[in-house]
């Protein structure tokens, strides 16, 4: 994986919530992971963002720390650690805009040949019907949000492509 | 190097990392942090139901 991480990561007890440092130019600057499960079964959202430790949580800003990288190799990690503990659970990544997403996109086709390895990661978007469907992972294709899955050990040495 | 070994990136990373328990999200279990997200979130996979 050619991203570089945060390697201290505070999380809560139930590992649904997990905080670390982002470091660079504008300062030190909390981030936050947060799973939160959805009423659709098995699945669950994963959300990232800033915390300033006030009241106002929702963040939908871009910090522009000058870690971008950093911090989603972190979260990807985080990711992993997480479905340690939960591997049947089901992940809804969404950016906060098209913007984000098409990062995110980015982000896993730089990645993709070490996540393919570990996770199950198919793209939520619209068929020919404008109808919602999962499909399989396409990394020219623009997907509305993208489904994590962690792969069974058995398929973690040959994963399909 | 055997191809169980090179396909340990991922997990060599998440073994690199240092957790520590923090009572502060202990205190936030049940709050969603991120609640305009979580709510996209849910339209989305409503849709899809």
């Amino acid at each position: 994986m050619n991203f570089p991480i945060y390697k201290d990561i505070y999380n809560s007890r139930d590992w649904m919530t997990f905080q670390f440092e982002s470091n660079g130019p504008k300062g030190r600057i909390w981030k936050v992971i947060q799973f939160t499960r959805m009423r659709k079964r098995g699945y669950y959202n994963l959300a990232l963002g800033d915390w300033n430790g006030g009241d106002d949580l929702d963040f939908e800003t871009v910090t522009h720390n000058g870690d971008r990288e950093k911090v989603l190799g972190t979260a990807a990690v985080a990711v992993f650690a997480w479905t340690e503990r939960y591997p049947r659970r089901k992940i809804l990544i969404q950016g906060s805009n098209a913007v984000r997403t098409r990062l995110y996109r980015m982000a896993i086709n730089k990645a993709w040949n070490e996540l393919n390895k570990v996770f199950l990661i198919r793209g939520l978007g619209r068929n020919e019907a404008n109808k919602l469907v999962i499909s399989a992972y396409d990394p020219k294709k623009i997907f509305e949000a993208y489904i994590v899955q962690r792969r069974p050990l058995n398929e973690f040495a040959n994963p399909p492509p | 190097m055997n191809k169980d070994m090179k396909n340990q990136d991922i997990v060599e990373l998440y073994s690199q990392l240092r957790f520590r328990r923090s009572p502060e999200l202990d205190s936030l279990r049940n709050t969603v942090l991120f609640p305009r997200k979580v709510s996209r979130a849910q339209t989305l996979l409503e849709e899809l139901a």
